[in-house]
């Protein structure tokens, strides 16, 4: 694409058009941030710097999805849901039941599985 | 919050008498639903399965890092006219093929788990294509999970990089040989 918009002729609509930019690096960005934030909240025995760390992660995976996925996937509403806001709520969680797996129901899933 | 429920008397009596006759409650009522002012359902955990895995990445994340390429691939500015996009429906295709062809790729001695064809053509199916009646578990998620962060790298570079009618001449021909 950049080499025809580089080299589009007078008249053409890609003339004068930036050249585009892979948004791999970005998509990856929030990629590598969930599975940080997933591997974490997932670990035993997560202590108060943890859980620091972990509340930080969960900020930062919010914002990441607002500024490198800022469409979503096309829907007006952005990532202003219930359910992209429940990860700030994971240290309290973590806080007030303990352990991720104790609130799982992957094993439960499994078994009907 | 308040919620509007209608109470039906002639049970809760029926239920009521019974729990006299056997000595045992029936309906125990929930401590959590004494306590003033607790919205129960905004109280209870939200666990990783439904909230995150399925919920967030699988059902948002995953389909915007799709639309995000598509938004760039297919840019109103990137159309010749209005019926003829800079990059065609095939040179599209070609983008979810390598990326299928990637996940398809990885087996147990180099990536540590093993995905096969048929998988692959399913995560095409259900976020590319848009099959509403696939689904994906939550175990198989997490594959996507650790996988796409490495997946992903340079997906749409052949396309952003080379020049489109070449590229789509190269497309063509490895098609039909």
């Amino acid at each position: 694409m950049n080499h025809q918009i580089a080299s589009a002729p007078v008249g053409s609509p890609l003339r004068g058009l930036k050249p585009i930019e892979d948004p791999s690096d970005e998509i990856i960005e929030v990629h590598v941030s969930a599975l940080k934030w997933n591997i974490l909240q997932r670990r035993f025995g997560l202590v108060a710097s943890d859980l620091a760390k972990l509340q930080q992660n969960s900020v930062e995976l919010l914002e990441l999805l607002k500024s490198n996925l800022p469409e979503k996937n096309g829907e007006a509403s952005g990532w202003n849901f219930e359910k992209a806001h429940s990860i700030l709520h994971k240290t309290r969680e973590i806080l007030l039941f303990g352990w991720s797996e104790n609130f799982s129901t992957q094993v439960i899933v499994k078994i009907h599985i | 919050m308040h919620i509007l429920i209608t109470f039906d008397y002639k049970t809760h009596y029926q239920v009521q008498a019974m729990e006299r006759k056997i000595k045992h409650k029936l309906r125990p009522q929930n401590a959590f639903g004494l306590a003033k002012d607790l919205d129960v359902p905004a109280s209870c955990p939200r666990e990783e399965l439904h909230q995150f895995l399925i919920g967030v990445y699988g059902e948002y994340i995953l389909p915007s890092s799709v639309y995000r390429f598509n938004q760039v691939l297919r840019a109103p500015e990137l159309y010749l006219s209005p019926t003829r996009p800079l990059v065609s429906d095939q040179m599209l295709r070609g983008v979810w093929t390598r990326l299928r062809d990637r996940l398809s790729s990885l087996d147990s001695d180099s990536s540590m788990l093993h995905v096969t064809p048929a998988y692959a053509a399913h995560f095409i199916d259900m976020y590319v294509d848009k099959h509403t009646g696939k689904h994906l578990t939550g175990d198989r998620i997490r594959v996507l999970l650790l996988t796409l962060p490495f997946l992903l790298r340079d997906l749409i570079a052949p396309e952003v990089e080379r020049d489109c009618y070449t590229f789509s001449l190269c497309i063509h021909t490895c098609i039909h040989i």
